[in-house]
């Protein structure tokens, strides 16, 4: 994956719909990347890598606790001004992908 | 010339001395970073240095005599001071507890969410207020600007008092406490500017000017001078008892009294209009604090 420079790196950031989806869950509180990924449908490697992007731009930061990487929101209000934006210019018809996933597989 | 040299190196030199005093704070060993906190302070720090800079640009070039400037540099100063109030607030959510900088008290210290919360929401208004002051330095009056930068420092202030009180310590209180906080400080909030409301409108009674609105009202009343200063008393008096504990029931008695009887006035002596609103308003703010402060 290409690495923009840090400073286009937040808009390119916030350029993906998922990624504004985890950073508005993170508004609620810090959460550790299993419980993001348990919020979406999208897989733990996938949401890994969001992560990941959002880390680089500097719009979540990583705080670990014990044995827990917790995630928190460290947009700046610019950045947040920018990322309400983006929703409200997304295409209509989207639907929201921020619904509780449902329990995996029932395994056992 | 010595005097225009020296006031032209007040401010880099005092600028100087904080940032050689504070550094140790931050550059010294013992605290612990978060990755990218460093950018973040630096950012805030560069914010400050451009601040200060472009206030020096004014003072260099009006102690150098550009008489073009003169008009213009209060105005300047508070725009240069709105903008810079919104930069360092973009960054104000980026910040984590720290040895240096933020609203730094024993809780926010201890509690990292609380600090988070009470930043991101400092952040906001900060924004809000630096972009409201640096437009109404472009756009507004001298009265205008002063009237702004009040508002929005109230606001601000109040704001971040209900975020810090009731955002407490909402990680362990069960939700029916943090709902009861809330409604006390909302209860509190209204005695508060109650409370400051009527001890204005008291004070605004005693002054006896003969061509004073509140002498010729109370003329048109016709009780007697007494009675200005009699409801200027209950007002005033009502006013200060919100604040007391125990003293909502007596104050809000009082008040309603007054607010009744002004009403009165409003409807048989000088007609009612927009301002018979506002008693009403009032009137009814004044029982309901009353109300809601049962225990």
């Amino acid at each position: 994956m290409k690495v923009p420079a840090a400073g286009h790196a937040a808009f390119a950031a916030l350029a993906d719909q998922t990624r504004r989806d985890i950073l508005n869950l993170l508004r609620a509180g810090p959460r550790t990347s299993g419980q993001i990924a348990d919020a979406f449908h999208s897989s733990w490697p996938t949401i890994s890598r969001h992560l990941g992007v959002l880390r680089h731009a500097g719009l979540v930061v990583a705080e670990r606790q014990g044995q827990e990487i917790y995630y928190e929101l460290n947009t700046s209000v610019f950045q947040d001004v920018v990322r309400h934006l983006l929703e409200l210019m997304k295409p209509a018809g989207r639907t929201r992908r921020t619904r509780r996933r449902r329990p995996r597989h029932q395994e056992a | 010339m010595l005097v225009a040299a020296l006031v032209a190196l007040t401010l880099p030199a005092a600028a100087a001395v904080i940032y050689m005093s504070l550094r140790p704070l931050w550059a010294g060993p013992g605290h612990q970073a978060t990755d990218g906190l460093e950018r973040t302070y630096r950012a805030i720090a560069r914010r400050a240095v451009f601040f200060v800079l472009a206030l020096q640009a004014l003072v260099v070039l009006s102690v150098a005599g550009a008489g073009w400037l003169r008009p213009i540099a209060p105005r300047a100063v508070v725009f240069l001071f709105g903008v810079f109030l919104a930069a360092v607030g973009d960054a104000l959510p980026r910040t984590r507890p720290n040895q240096l900088f933020g609203i730094r008290t024993a809780r926010t210290l201890d509690d990292r969410q609380l600090w988070i919360r009470l930043h991101r929401a400092a952040g906001y208004a900060a924004v809000i207020a630096g972009a409201a002051i640096a437009i109404a330095a472009l756009v507004l009056s001298k009265d205008g600007i002063a009237w702004v930068v009040s508002a929005v420092t109230v606001g601000g202030a109040a704001a971040l008092a209900g975020v810090y009180f009731t955002g407490l310590p909402a990680i362990e209180t069960a939700p029916e406490t943090r709902a009861r906080r809330r409604r006390e400080v909302a209860v509190w909030s209204l005695r508060l500017v109650l409370a400051a409301l009527f001890f204005y409108f008291g004070l605004m009674k005693f002054p006896g000017n003969p061509r004073g609105m509140w002498v010729r009202l109370f003329d048109a009343i016709g009780f007697g001078q007494w009675f200005r200063v009699f409801t200027g008393v209950v007002e005033a008096g009502g006013g200060l008892l919100l604040l007391v504990p125990r003293g909502v029931w007596p104050g809000a008695a009082l008040l309603s009294a007054a607010m009744i009887g002004a009403l009165l006035v409003h409807i048989f002596v000088v007609g009612t209009g927009p301002a018979t609103v506002a008693v009403l308003v009032l009137l009814v703010l004044v029982i309901g604090v009353a109300l809601a402060s049962r225990s």
